[in-house]
């Protein structure tokens, strides 16, 4: 059974953008990673236009993140202060990241942009992951306590330190906010929440305890997508509930069924396939932007 | 009196004239529909184009979009690295949805003349488009060719795609159905018919179809460009309710799952439990049974 796509202007299988769905949520849930990041390039291979994913990948994630939140919310797992200083930078970047899709989209190269974010931030987070895991498997030879590295001396100058009581943590309020900033640019540029971005920031660059992570994390991306939507729909139109809506149903069954078999998975060993799927998404997108296309023309944007 | 006698015969000359001019007419065309309506499951839409025609002539069918200019970028490599967008290219004159079939191949019955005149068939688009950018206006234009041809937009069939049913009295009918995919944009379409006999058009014939989205795809589609702010808002409480809903729904369906697998095992359990429970009530009966034969 097909459906017709009224912002994307295509016609798809129901029963394939669902089985689409249900298996980006089995590995989000699995993972614990938004699923954003995997949404956006596999609707490109379905022909979906890569702005029209973007942006209606973003629109899913409000659903996805709400119910995420919530949860964590229950469990006092957000750190409301570190989440708002997070947000007035995601804002700020969401409000960049549109107008960079709208300034690329009119010179012709904002697929390109977003292939791109799609093979370098896969390849540095992945390759990140990758490695500390496996770093992690190496006995350790003694017991040397950590040295402060330059780039923590640096933060500890900046203006506008701050106590961070639910994280435990002290912080310049500027390296949230930059974070932040970010952060909402690449959730404008790539249609994602940026929790494959943000998890590890929080882990490495903000010290956080895993417990709040999640939960700040989560808190940030949902009102993040929220401002995306917005500025895609006014700014771009380009978001796509109807789409965004068949993918949200597909991904929270997906994540529902993935959480269950979380559980009884090695966390090490999930963070490997992790690693490993980002690295492969990467890989995928690299070739197709080496390799010569079939096709050496391409609409230019508002190309009549 | 006698003017209007003289009224009285040039109508019915006129009359006769029109009878018989449209008795002469050898080329006759129905398309079975003048709106492809697009609704939330359309993947396409078929039109029927049949009529009558001379028995010696061939049919070649045409359906277009408006002419108008179309502006491409030309993919090279970045640094010898990626290929990316480089070079924009404006294609000017030219139809974005071209569709040909005809009753044999085009080639062989009609001059090329005919076929840069009616502007039917590649070679004879490419003598009427002016291609600006670019060096290789040829390679230029194969290029636009595929990309049409990859998007569905564009087909020039080989011939034998209309289908010609001898008829009586010197008439052939014609029978042509036409896909036209999900790919072909909103608009208005021409449909012209040429009768095509001794390598000349002879007659031509016109008609239009339109692709609309109709109903909720229509409102959909428009509010997202014409209120772009509001379309957003909704977008954004649609998706907010759904999450909210989602956690609760899917532990509602957990159970319904959970009561549907452990069904069998509780309806057993029942019937074992009342077979159990049936047990001291048939000891109780044997007993009064026994009783009853010792007294």
């Amino acid at each position: 059974m097909n459906i017709y796509l009224p912002v994307a202007h295509t016609s798809i299988n129901l029963i394939v953008m669902l089985s689409i769905g249900i298996g980006i949520g089995m590995l989000s849930g699995l993972f614990g990673v938004g699923g954003g990041f995997l949404i956006t390039p596999v609707l490109m291979m379905f022909g979906i236009p890569p702005t029209v994913a973007a942006a209606s990948g973003a629109n899913q994630m409000v659903a996805a993140s709400t119910s995420a939140t919530l949860t964590h919310w229950k469990l006092g797992n957000v750190d409301m202060k570190m989440g708002v200083y997070l947000l007035i930078g995601s804002f700020l970047g969401g409000g960049l990241g549109v107008q960079a899709v709208k300034i690329l989209n009119s010179m012709g190269n904002i697929d390109f942009v977003i292939k791109l974010t799609y093979v370098l931030l896969p390849f540095t987070v992945g390759g990140l992951m990758l490695g500390e895991t496996l770093k992690k498997k190496k006995p350790a030879v003694d017991h040397v306590p950590p040295r402060k590295s330059a780039f923590s001396k640096l933060m500890e100058t900046l203006p506008f330190q701050m106590e961070f009581v639910k994280s435990g943590v002290r912080h310049s309020i500027i390296l949230p906010v930059g974070i932040g900033i970010l952060v909402g640019v690449l959730a404008a540029i790539m249609g994602v929440g940026g929790g494959f971005i943000m998890v590890p920031i929080m882990l490495y660059i903000l010290k956080m305890p895993m417990r709040v992570i999640i939960g700040t994390s989560v808190f940030q991306i949902l009102f993040t997508v929220i401002e995306v939507t917005f500025l895609q729909s006014y700014t771009n139109h380009t978001v796509d509930f109807v789409l965004a809506l068949v993918m949200l149903i597909g991904s929270s069954v997906g994540a529902y069924v993935g959480t269950i078999f979380s559980t009884r998975l090695n966390t090490e060993q999930l963070k490997v396939l992790l690693a490993l799927l980002i690295l492969s998404v990467g890989f995928k997108i690299l070739f197709e932007l080496m390799s010569e296309p079939t096709l050496l023309l391409a609409y230019s944007a508002g190309g009549k | 009196m006698m003017r209007a006698k003289l009224f009285k015969t040039l109508l019915s000359a006129l009359v006769l004239l029109l009878s018989v001019s449209a008795a002469n007419a050898a080329l006759k065309v129905h398309v079975d529909k003048e709106l492809i309506p697009i609704d939330a499951f359309y993947k396409g839409g078929s039109l029927t184009i049949n009529g009558s025609v001379d028995s010696n002539s061939d049919v070649i069918v045409k359906i277009t979009s408006p002419i108008e200019n179309e502006s491409f970028m030309v993919k090279a490599k970045f640094y010898h690295l990626f290929w990316m967008n480089k070079d924009k290219v404006d294609i000017k004159k030219v139809n974005s949805v071209y569709m040909l079939y005809s009753s044999n191949d085009i080639d062989r019955i009609l001059s090329d003349n005919e076929k840069s005149k009616y502007l039917l068939g590649y070679d004879a688009i490419r003598q009427s488009v002016g291609i600006n950018g670019g060096s290789d206006k040829d390679t230029l234009f194969s290029e636009f060719i595929k990309v049409k041809e990859a998007g569905k937009l564009y087909s020039a069939s080989e011939g034998n795609k209309v289908i010609l049913i001898p008829s009586t009295k010197g008439k052939n009918s014609f029978w042509l159905t036409v896909k036209m995919p999900y790919q072909v944009p909103i608009g208005s379409y021409n449909i012209e018919v040429y009768a095509v006999s001794n390598k000349m058009v002879i007659e031509k014939a016109f008609d239009e179809v339109k692709i609309e989205p109709v109903g909720v795809v229509s409102q959909i589609s428009d509010m997202s460009m014409t209120h772009g702010g509001l379309y957003g808002l909704l977008a954004i409480i649609i998706a907010l309710a759904t999450g909210y809903m989602v956690t609760p729904m899917l532990g509602i369906a957990k159970k319904i799952v959970f009561a549907i697998i452990t069904a069998p095992k509780r309806i057993l359990d029942n019937i074992g439990g009342q077979q159990l429970s049936a047990i001291p009530l048939l000891k109780e009966t044997n007993n009064i049974q026994k009783g009853e034969r010792n007294a």
